[in-house]
């Protein structure tokens, strides 16, 4: 697959064929990873991550590719792993060969968006499961409100509709009680 | 309603770039006229991110698991081969000893969780039914305990929601000697004074009735030793899963090495109960979900609260919310249970149907328990 196939697949939804493509390039970003005292699992997550962070950044209609995707990939994994490292309070010189030296903000990385995504994954672990499918159904897999109220029996795709807003109501809700509860529980305990 | 849906159709048409310029800019003048709807097009957006996020780690563990297994096929060799024989050989030796004994504790704890409630409960139906077949002197022998268990195989696969054992439809009045209907007295003597005949008219009941009475009678006790109803689907579901499971002949299940005695006491040694949660009196169980690589090392560790309590009133589990406000102690107590799992020694890998290594992902659930002390479950 050539660069621009598999940024048109990532880009169509169909990630599936592009992710074993990129796949490909583990053993050696592993191999980076393990001469700087990462281990197989610290490797692996740190690849997994990579990939999320370059699907996502492919996915913005504005994205342009400036040297070999892979390049870009091994840039974000160098940029993950000294994040880690730095979190491990060390910080040695990573000599990746074709790699790009990539800045936080290049990525649009921000420890404080991520904390807020953490936050978010704990209450889409509490909002039901059938909310769940619908935003993965939706969002994700990209299908119409037809196909959603068609596969998971809803009367009607306007009582679909009215479920999807319904779950995400209550989602911001518990999303925002969680912002000020955080806030109550700081100031009780100073 | 109307209005609000409206709103958040819009605002999903204008985060997913659908929107035509002239669309945007009027929306994007409205956003910035309306704080409001400002920050819960922020919340929304970052809430689709994170659906995503989800979705996508899914889809590349999913991805992950099928490339890595086949490259450890292919890579793996003799030597690692060798290795894991004798490995399972040196478990295999206190297998079974193990097995027993490592279900004490969680009957010791019968509100460790619903699960593992459920598993009991099955067992618990088992040996009573044995029991009463003895009582009565049936000389039900192995061959048809093993068709039996064949026929109720078949049922499942026919009526996959509801996990019914059918050889305990005659003893329906162990348990609910109201529902006993006539017909089934009949059943139960036949059943008593013909083994020969007891596969055919099992066969013909596990064609004929499901959802019948005597499925209802037999799906009860579980119903009643969980007190959720919640927890009843969920335990339904797991028992399907185990028994779907066990057909297979390549062994899925990764374990601690030498067993599950061995990894009670390894616990005990090093599971520390994290202090912010000691100290305000909080218990939990956390579910962690990791990949076992066919080297035996654990990889993607995912630790997630499942319940919380305080001490006090141990029966009535934290809402999701309650349990976001103690968020400090729901993560030191999920990173507790992820530094033991990692820290762990190297597991005896799941293996395929050649006896190979493979990587394979496992489920252990982690309790935190002030008084009783902290325990450990796999369940696969």
């Amino acid at each position: 697959m050539t660069d621009e196939e598999i940024i048109r697949e990532i880009r169509a939804g169909r990630r599936e064929q592009a992710i074993k493509e990129l796949y490909n390039e583990f053993p050696k970003i592993r191999a980076n990873i393990q001469s700087t005292g990462g281990d197989e699992g610290t490797a692996r997550e740190i690849f997994h991550d990579s990939l999320v962070l370059l699907i996502e950044k492919v996915s913005k209609p504005d994205f342009e590719l400036t040297s070999k995707l892979t390049t870009y990939l091994y840039g974000i994994n160098r940029f993950l792993w000294k994040n880690e490292l730095r979190k491990r309070n060390r910080n040695p010189e990573l000599e990746w060969k074709d790699t790009l030296i990539l800045s936080a903000d290049d990525l649009d990385y921000n420890e404080e968006k991520e904390e807020k995504i953490r936050v978010l994954d704990k209450v889409l672990a509490s909002v039901t499961e059938r909310c769940k499918k619908i935003f993965e159904m939706f969002y994700y897999r990209r299908k119409s409100m037809k196909e959603i109220a068609d596969q998971l029996e809803f009367s009607s795709v306007n009582s679909a509709k009215t479920q999807k807003y319904k779950c995400m109501e209550k989602a911001i809700a518990m999303a925002r009680e969680l912002k000020q509860g955080g806030q109550i529980y700081q100031t009780e305990h100073k | 309603m109307r209005a609000e849906l409206n709103n958040l159709e819009q605002i999903d048409l204008y985060l997913s770039g659908n929107m035509s310029a002239a669309q945007k800019s009027a929306f994007e003048a409205q956003i910035a006229a309306d704080p409001a709807l400002k920050s819960i097009v922020e919340d929304q957006q970052l809430l689709i991110q994170t659906v995503n996020r989800q979705a996508l780690i899914a889809e590349i563990n999913t991805i992950a698991g099928v490339g890595a297994a086949a490259a450890a096929g292919s890579a793996g060799g003799f030597s690692t081969l060798g290795w894991v024989v004798s490995g399972i050989v040196a478990a295999g030796a206190i297998g079974t000893a193990v097995y027993i004994s490592s279900s004490d504790p969680s009957n010791e704890n019968p509100e460790a969780n619903e699960l593992i409630v459920s598993t009991e409960v099955k067992e618990g139906k088992d040996e009573e039914t044995i029991g009463y077949d003895d009582a009565l002197d049936t000389n039900i022998s192995v061959e048809d305990e093993e068709a039996i268990a064949a026929i109720e195989e078949i049922d499942l696969q026919m009526n996959p929601i509801v996990p019914v054992e059918h050889h305990n439809e005659g003893n329906s009045s162990n348990y609910s000697p109201q529902n006993n209907q006539v017909e089934e007295d009949d059943d139960s003597k036949e059943l008593i004074h013909s083994s020969k005949t007891i596969k055919n008219k099992h066969k013909d009941h596990g064609i004929m009735n499901n959802g019948s009475a005597s499925n209802k009678t037999n799906y009860s006790p579980q119903k009643n030793s969980n007190k959720s109803g919640k927890g009843t689907k969920k335990s339904g579901k797991t028992t399907n899963k185990e028994n779907a499971s066990n057909t297979f002949v390549a062994n899925q299940t990764a374990s601690f090495p030498n067993g599950d005695l061995e990894r009670t006491n390894w616990v005990d040694k090093h599971l520390r109960y994290p202090r912010t949660p000691k100290d305000k009196g909080l218990e939990g169980i956390v579910k962690v979900t990791f990949f076992v690589n066919p080297d035996g090392q654990r990889t993607n560790i995912d630790p997630n609260l499942i319940r919380m309590s305080n001490r006090s009133e141990a029966d009535k589990p934290y809402s999701g919310i309650q349990i976001l406000r103690n968020g400090k102690s729901a993560r030191m107590f999920e990173k507790e249970a992820a530094r033991i799992v990692r820290i762990m020694p190297d597991w005896v890998p799941a293996t395929d149907r050649y006896g190979n290594p493979v990587i394979s992902e496992q489920i252990l659930y982690v309790k935190f328990d002030i008084e009783e002390g902290c325990y450990v479950y796999q369940l696969n």
